[in-house]
Order: C-alpha cells, then structure tokens, then sequence
C-alpha cells in the first residue's frame, strides 16, 4: 500500500533529514512508525502524502508514485499533521462541510459519517463555535474527524494520541484496529511506547533519519532480547547510554 | 477544475480571510466586543458622508473642465488609468501577503484540490481586496459619467463588465513580476526582509515608469500639439493610455456607442480571461510546485563547541537586563516588527534629507527661503517634526499585541509588573529615539542648526515622544490583540495603531496649530519650554496608570 523506495530529504542543501529510506507498509495492518524527536519521522510522513518532494527517491501509494498533485491518491488519503492544522476563523462545521465538499463526499453520506464522528469524539456541542475557541485537544479531534469524514483507504497519523483525552484515544485505536481488519491501512507515528506495543502489527524505528528496524514487537525482542519496548526502543536509537543520574536535580 | 469544489474553496477563504464566522460568533453569540462593529461602521458612514460631497464636487469640476474642452472622455480614461495604478501599487502588498504569509497552503495542499483550483481561490481573494480600490476609485465615476452622458442601457452593461474585471490586469502584472520570485523566496528565515526588500524596488522602478511617462506624456506641450489635441481628443487619450496600455480597451467600450462597444467589450473580456489564465498557469508552476521548498525551515544543527555553552550561560543579568534583551530579540527577530518600526521613525526624517538632496531645485529653494524668515522658530518646530517622527514606530500602540502568544510566558516569569513596563519603555523609547536623531541630522544639514539647539530639540522631542508613548501603551494594554497567526496583524493590521494615529497627529498638529497663533505672544524658547513642561507632566501623571492596566492585563484570563 505505502511504499518508500530510497527516499533521502535534504532541508537547505545540507541538513540531511532522511537518509536512503526503504519501507513497505502492507495493507490490513497498523504500522507504527517510531523515533526520537528530530529523527526524521514527520518528514517522511510529509513525503508520503505529497506534502514535501523528496530530494531522491520515490513514494508509491496503491503501487502509483505520490506528488503534490496527485488528486485521486490524496482522495485515498485521510491525513492528520502533527499539529492540528485547520482554519482557525471557520466554525468546526464549516469546515467539516469544506472539506465533505473537496473530498467530494455525497450529501447522504456526510450527514451520517459526520454525526456519527462528533458522537464518537464527543464535539457535538463545539461544532457551531469558531476553531479559534477550541483547545488543542478539540482541534485535533475536528482534525482527525475530517480526515475519517471521507472513508479514506489509508490513514495517515502524525502523533494523532497528543492532546485525546482517555475516552477519545481508546476510541480512535479500537477505528484503527477496525479499519486495518477491513483490509486498510494505517500509518502512525506515536511517542507512546504501550499504545505503539498493544495497537501495532508492525513497527518501524527511525533515528538519525535512518530507518533502524522494521519488524513486529516479537521480532525485536529476537533481534534485541528480552525487555519492554521502551528499552529496545532506547537501545535501537542508541539513547540506553544516555545520562541516568538525575541527582544533581535536587542538588543545592 | 470542478466548479462546485472551487466555489467550495473560495466560500471558505473568504470567510477565513475576512474572519466572518469568528465575528458573526464574538457578536451575536458571546455578544462581546459590541462597539467593534459599532466603532468601524460609524467611521465607515463618517468618512462616507463626509467624503461623498467633496468627491462629488471633484468628480464635477473635473467633468465640466473636460466638456468645456471636448475631452469628456479623459473623465473616464483618468478613472480607469488611477484604479490600475493603484491596483498595482496595494496588489503588491496583498499579494505578498496571499503567497508568502498566508499560512492556508499547509491545510490545502494535502486535500484532493488541483493546482489550478488552489491558486485560483488564493487569487480570487486578492481581487477581492483590490476590487476596494475599484469600488472606490471607479465605480462612482462610471457611474457619474452614465448618468451625466445620459447613455443607454449598453454602457451599464459595458460598464459592469469593466467595473468586474478592473483589477485582473493589475494582479496578473504583479503575479508576472512576484510569482518567479517564489523560487528564490524560499527559505523562511529571510522570507520577510526579501519580500520588504522586493516590494520596495517594484514600487521605487513603477515611480520611475510614471515619472519617465509622465515625460514622456509631458506636461511641456508644444502649440502645435495642443490643437493636433483638440482637432482629436482621441489621440490624447491614446497617448495617456501608453501608460496603461489595457485601460485604453476598457474606455474604448465604454465610450464607442453600442455595437462598437461591444466588440471593444468582448475584447476586453478575453484580454482579462486571457491575463487570468496566464496567472493561473504561473502560479501552478512557479508557486504551487515550489511550495514545498517555501515551507522548510532551515535549521542548521549545530552544536556548541567544547567550552562555549559554559562562557554563554556565564554571562549574568539582572532580571531587567534579561527582559530587556528580550524585547529586543523579539522586535529584531520577527522581520515585520523590525521592519515596520525601524522604517516608521525613519520615514520622516528621510524625507527631509531627500529634500535635502533637491535643494537645488527652485520649488525647493523657495520653501526653504521662506522657512528661513522663520528661523527663529527652528527649535519648537524641529521638536514637532522630530515628535511625529519618534512618535510613529508604532511600538507602543502595540506593545502587548507583538506578544501574541509569549503574553503566556511573560504571564508565568517571576518579574514584577514595573520590570515588564521598563523593560518594555526602554526598548520603545531606544527605536523612538531614531526619529528625533535623524530628524536633527536633517535640520543640521537644511538649516545649520547649532549643537545647542540640537541637543535641545532631541531632549524636549523625547520628553514629548515618551509622553505619546504613553498613551499608546495604554491603547494598546487595554485591550492587546494576543490571538494572530501572522505577525502583520499585532502591528500593521491592528485597530490600536490605527487608534493612536490621530493622538500623535493631533498633539503635534495642535501644538503646531497653537504655537501659529500665539506666535506673537510667545518666544521660541517660551514654546519649547511649554512642549517641555506638558511632555514631563503628562508622563509622570500617566506612570501610575500604565503600571496599575499593565497589572491588570497580566492577571485578567487570557
């Protein structure tokens, strides 16, 4: 469904952000793509739905190459960016239409997918009420509802967890896991080691914009030994060696 | 491009651009900021109302003066050539501001929109603002022309036609000049300064066009052209629409009679469809295509070498000091704030440095042989000038609204209020400080001015700019603009500005208006000394005050 052939990304001629990265994300599983800050992981996301061109390389989606102007590929697409990005002088209504609008979803349809997603998320009551009222939390939940609004193929979440309340993010992993059961994909990027480790068929770790395992949960702890994600999560991307004494905190 | 996605788009970036959703909701629904509406729609029915019986009598004056000379249709060609020009001129600025700092392109490019449906919503909302321009400048002569013409239904038609496509022209010309800049407007770090700097050398190279044009058209008609003129008005017009080359079809439509019209209408149709497509197809390739590399922000990544982070930490200061050089970090650090301050205490100074520079000419010549009858006068003058220049940075009056969101972090530091205001004084008072240098540097090189009075002018203008300072503060402390996106909107676009503009206008027009009349009754060193003494008492009256709002602000729920 996803597949990264060599790409590299290049920022300003020297700050090599992705380096020579090969994945295939098939489909009917969630993939959880994991790394430390600055590792490279939005920028890939970025790649992957057309918003940055890679400097080499090729993304395919659905087995066709992905640019900025592949139309019928983004409708395919329900993306959520790392921060919720949505126009803040529109009502979340008004831009859930907007976007019902673009991804040309039938008049039926919207009503029913919509009403369902504000139940869901529980942003029923904000739904008339400027963007720029919400909280971060209620922006990226209008962001993910406008990204599922189009039943979309493939998922494609920068950090989507960030700012859900308990109650919301239970209900976006047990979509994920639902949406991947019906032959879909999903594509994330999380920080959270539990949830990467209980909602994840597959798992790939980037660091240094280099891609450092691909593989399942069980498949790393071969690979790594015994020990909880997070361990083999540090030891992979090399931060086990990272300073552990905290004492001087409390020093006066 | 699917009509219906595209009406969609730009139903929705004009509600994002003009805020109406926003509104309609801080309005109706929370019902706050009531005098808003009230406020702006009042100026807007005083300015019309004032305005309107003057613009008419212009309009007339001008109309009659061409019958008399069988040229009744320069009326119309001077309208639509004005509304071209300007459309130009401001087009710059609103289309550097759609392209290069609108931030609706990061919600856009991932959703199934074609180039070509991007970039026409994008630029569908800058004819919207331009089409302002148009709505002043020529709809009430088209229409003024109609009806004194007495025309038929044909010339409102054709009229209408015109009135709607006004301003394509003008935006396809800026997008030719503006849209292969894109590619090399890319990094955002210098993405404001390039922009400035750009907008600056189109508009200085359009004063040069009109100027050598204008010579061009010349003002020194020899006898023999001005009958070839009145033996055929239409050569005229020709010639003054070199200057536009499209505004002359768009007056042949309107005063060549119904079916000439018509043909120069259909012309004119196809001109501005054919402009528009030629934008489009710019803007798909030289702006959507290199969107991507317009977005990444160049981060070097760099680390301290061995050593260094311990000699920068080591640096100590006080609380104060650290606030201080944090103002300053911030105006110098966010390109339209340095930009827009520095260039405002600037403006006035430079100009008189340009006139300077001309004194050669006679108009000038004889300007300054009559202000040196007056010299005596140099010192309160030189403070009223050296006042609106200091005065108009435009720091105070947006004191708190540069913070934006920071105002948080500023909320969260240990620092008492007095720390916030003198830090924040002092910054302000530093730039305001430029305009009344640069203003004695102009008069020193004009009028030879002493050191003496040099020194005087500088210490009562600062006197008095701290004063207005104060005042614009308070402006802006009481209700600061902290939620924007662009940081145009704290400064350029922010209604405290636009508020504190008739405070410094009216003290130094005031002062100036009163230091006229009473001229025979009070010597020059008695005005100073009057600037002086108000400068310091309003100051000290208004200290309490600012500390007592700013404290407030800093503990209301924002």
């Amino acid at each position: 469904m996803i597949q990264l052939e060599s790409i590299t990304k290049v920022y300003s001629g020297s700050v090599k952000a992705v380096d020579n990265v090969n994945l295939e994300v098939r489909p009917g599983e969630i993939f959880g793509f994991l790394g430390p800050n600055g590792a490279g992981k939005t920028t890939t996301i970025k790649m992957v739905v057309g918003l940055l061109h890679p400097t080499s390389g090729k993304v395919k989606i659905f087995g066709e190459e992905m640019n900025t102007e592949n139309v019928s590929l983004k409708k395919r697409i329900g993306y959520v960016a790392d921060e919720p990005v949505v126009m803040e002088k529109l009502t979340g209504a008004e831009y859930i239409r907007f976007i019902c609008d673009v991804f040309e979803v039938p008049f039926s349809e919207r009503v029913k997918k919509t009403e369902q997603l504000l139940r869901s998320f529980k942003l029923e009551s904000a739904i008339r009420d400027p963007v720029s009222t919400y909280s971060h939390g209620m922006r990226q939940k209008l962001s993910l509802i406008s990204a599922l609004v189009h039943d979309p193929d493939l998922w494609i979440l920068d950090e989507p967890i960030v700012g859900l309340d308990p109650k919301s993010a239970f209900i976006l992993k047990q979509m994920m896991r639902r949406h991947a059961d019906a032959g879909n994909t999903v594509f994330f990027s999380t920080h959270i080691m539990e949830i990467a480790e209980r909602v994840c068929d597959r798992l790939g770790i980037i660091g240094d914009g280099e891609i450092k395992f691909v593989g399942t949960v069980d498949e790393l702890r071969e690979l790594r030994g015994e020990g909880s994600l997070e361990e083999l999560f540090l030891e992979v991307t090399a931060s086990e060696d990272e300073e552990s004494d905290f004492s001087y905190l409390g020093a006066r | 491009m699917k009509m219906k996605k595209v009406i969609s788009l730009i139903s929705v970036l004009v509600d994002s651009h003009f805020g109406i959703s926003t509104k309609k909701y801080t309005y109706f629904k929370k019902k706050q900021r009531l005098w808003e509406p009230a406020v702006i729609g009042g100026g807007v029915v005083a300015v019309v109302v004032s305005l309107s019986p003057l613009y008419y009598l212009l309009m007339k004056n001008m109309f009659d003066q061409y019958v008399q000379m069988g040229l009744e249709n320069l009326f119309i060609t001077t309208s639509v050539l004005l509304t071209g020009f300007l459309g130009f001129f401001f087009g710059i600025f609103f289309m550097t501001n759609a392209l290069f700092f609108s931030k609706d392109m990061r919600t856009l490019v991932p959703l199934p929109l074609s180039p070509s449906e991007v970039i026409t919503g994008k630029m569908f909302i800058v004819f919207l603002d331009q089409m302002f321009i148009s709505l002043a400048l020529l709809l009430p002569p088209l229409i003024y022309f109609g009806v004194r013409m007495e025309l038929g239904i044909h010339y409102w038609i054709y009229a209408a036609v015109v009135f709607l496509l006004s301003q394509v022209i003008p935006v396809t010309f800026i997008g030719l000049i503006l849209l292969p800049l894109s590619r090399y407007i890319k990094i955002n770090r210098y993405r404001d300064f390039l922009v400035f700097f750009i907008s600056a050398i189109i508009l200085v190279g359009v004063l040069v066009f009109v100027g050598f044009m204008g010579g061009v058209e010349g003002n020194g008609l020899t006898p023999e052209e001005i009958s070839q003129v009145l033996a055929d008005p239409d050569a005229l017009i020709s010639r003054i629409s070199l200057l536009y080359p499209p505004g002359l079809i768009a007056v042949r439509a309107l005063t060549s009679g119904a079916s000439t019209g018509f043909l120069w209408t259909v012309l004119f149709v196809f001109m501005n469809f054919g402009a528009f497509a030629l934008l489009i197809f710019l803007g798909k390739k030289l702006y959507y295509h290199t969107y991507s590399e317009l977005q990444e922000s160049f981060a070097s990544r760099k680390q301290f070498k061995e050593g260094e982070l311990a000699t920068f930490l080591s640096k100590h200061e006080t609380p104060l000091k650290a606030l201080i050089r944090r103002e300053w970090r911030y105006f110098l650090r966010v390109p339209s704030f340095a930009v827009n301050g520095l260039s405002s205490v600037i403006i006035l100074p430079a100009l008189l440095l340009i006139m300077t520079g001309a004194s050669g000419s006679d108009q000038v010549q004889q300007i300054l042989t009559i202000l040196e009858g007056a010299s005596g006068f140099v010192v309160p003058a030189g403070v009223l000038v050296a006042v609106l220049a200091g005065s108009l940075s435009t720091l105070a009056s947006s004191v708190f609204s540069r913070e934006g969101k920071l105002f948080r972090e500023l909320k969260a530091l240990p620092i008492s209020v007095k720390q916030v205001v003198m830090a924040k004084i002092m910054q302000i008072t530093t730039v305001s400080l430029i305009g009344p240098a640069a203003t004695v540097i102009a008069l020193f090189v004009l009028f030879r001015i002493s050191l003496f009075e040099g020194i005087a002018i500088i210490l009562t203008s600062m006197v008095c700019i701290t004063f207005l300072n104060f005042i614009q503060f308070l402006i802006d402390v009481s209700r600061p603009v902290l939620d924007w996106d662009n940081p145009h909107k704290a400064m350029k676009q922010n209604l405290n500005v636009a508020f504190s503009l008739p405070v410094i206008f009216g003290f130094v027009v005031g002062a100036g208006y009163l230091g006229y009349r009473l001229s025979d009754l009070l010597s020059p060193l008695a005005m100073t000394l009057v600037l002086l003494v108000t400068g310091i008492l309003g100051t000290l009256l208004l200290w309490r005050t600012i500390l007592s709002r700013t404290s407030a602000l800093l503990i209301r729920d924002l």
